[in-house]
């Protein structure tokens, strides 16, 4: 159906006469996983760290590529419970910002430290995540749907990191990978030095 | 323009619908007894994550391991409706607990003796119990509410087992044991997420 001069009219005054949807507040159970899911999302500093996990792994290669999205997801949960019971963790804001410093330089140096040194590490700093995302949890957020949202929306950062550092198993694609690692880190260092 | 005039007069059919009475199940109180007990178990995040890993551990362990593990799902929960009246909401705390150990086996693809994993799952089904019936008298509430509580529940369990098996039977490759072990390490993440929401004090 062709639009003339008699629709457009009338479809651009049924446009500007739109009312705000009321349908969905965004409270409740659909709210609290909405909420959980964007959380760690739209934080640029825990994006940049989540991502940076599965990119070094695709380096560390075999079992940590894929004993980290395993073990991450607990450890970082339980840095959220400490968050959630307010107990207090100092220098969690520094711990987030050096997390994507060091991750970066790890994925842009192609670091191979032992599995246990590595797992070590990816452990503090998801318990610094952890911590931060159970401190500001909404009020109001459905508490079940929130957790679901939160673990689902990490789990995805993690596994699109080693879906992008499976780059390295192509001609010159590890230097695309190592470059994501110096962009990480500059990211990291924006936060830690307050330009973020 | 004849399928717009159809398209119209489907979606004023569609939008205009009566009471569905095709399986309306009037022929008594228990069957909606029943159906109540299974919603309460169905809706109840606790039940769900704790069975969900329960599940998942149960395929993991064994490829019989629904099976082997059913019996002592079941007489957990039935021995732990007998004390629920005494259960407060740390009971809720419990299960979670239980689900949290099982999810966290489940992750680490750890290999115990029979005899843990079967008293493993009569806890789990104990707590479950436990939490869903807290406050609530032994045979305080009608046969067919517990009836529907224990299938809700164990329909859970039979849907995560039967799934992960389905996938591990069907395609052998190493990433699909892999998956569910991510599925139970977050199942496990929610967990520990849940019982801080349980314990924060408010």
């Amino acid at each position: 159906m062709k639009l003339n001069v008699f629709v457009l009219p009338f479809v651009i005054a049924t446009a500007l006469m739109a009312v705000p949807a009321l349908a969905h507040t965004g409270s409740g159970v659909v709210g609290g996983f909405s909420s959980g899911f964007f959380h760690p999302i739209f934080g640029w500093d825990h994006v940049v760290a989540m991502v940076a996990v599965g990119l070094w792994g695709a380096f560390l290669g075999s079992p940590a590529i894929w004993v980290l999205p395993v073990v991450f997801p607990m450890v970082m949960a339980f840095g959220g419970a400490l968050g959630v019971l307010g107990v207090p963790m100092p220098g969690v804001e520094v711990g987030i910002a050096l997390s994507g410093v060091v991750l970066g330089l790890a994925v842009a140096f192609r670091l191979r430290p032992p599995l246990a040194v590595a797992a070590v590490a990816v452990g503090i700093f998801a318990i610094f995540h952890g911590h931060a995302h159970g401190a500001e949890l909404p009020e109001a957020a459905n508490p079940f749907s929130y957790a679901l949202g939160f673990v689902i929306a990490t789990g995805l950062l993690h596994l699109g990191g080693i879906g992008f550092g499976f780059l390295t198993r192509i001609p010159n694609g590890q230097y695309l990978v190592r470059a994501a690692g110096v962009a990480i880190a500059g990211v990291g260092a924006a936060f830690l030095f307050g330009y973020a | 323009m004849t399928a717009l005039r159809i398209a119209a007069g489907s979606a004023a059919v569609a939008l205009w619908p009566g009471i569905g009475q095709a399986h309306a199940f009037k022929t008594g109180a228990a069957y909606p007894q029943f159906i109540e007990g299974a919603g309460a178990a169905l809706g109840e995040p606790v039940v769900l994550l704790s069975m969900v890993a329960l599940g998942l551990l149960a395929a993991l362990w064994q490829s019989d391991g629904l099976v082997r593990l059913w019996p002592a799902v079941l007489g957990g929960m039935l021995i732990g409706a007998i004390p629920a009246g005494l259960a407060g909401p740390l009971a809720e705390v419990a299960a979670l607990a239980a689900g949290l150990v099982c999810a966290a086996l489940a992750a680490l693809g750890a290999q115990l003796p029979a005899k843990i994993i079967v008293s493993l799952a009569a806890l789990t089904g104990l707590c479950t119990s436990l939490a869903i019936l807290a406050g609530h008298g032994f045979a305080e509430l009608p046969v067919p509410i517990y009836a529907g509580l224990l299938f809700g529940a164990n329909l859970v369990l039979a849907a995560a087992a039967s799934s992960a098996k389905l996938l591990l039977d069907r395609w052998s490759h190493p990433a699909i044991r892999l998956g569910l072990r991510i599925a139970g390490s977050w199942t496990g993440a929610i967990a520990i997420l849940l019982i801080a929401f349980s314990l924060r004090p408010i």
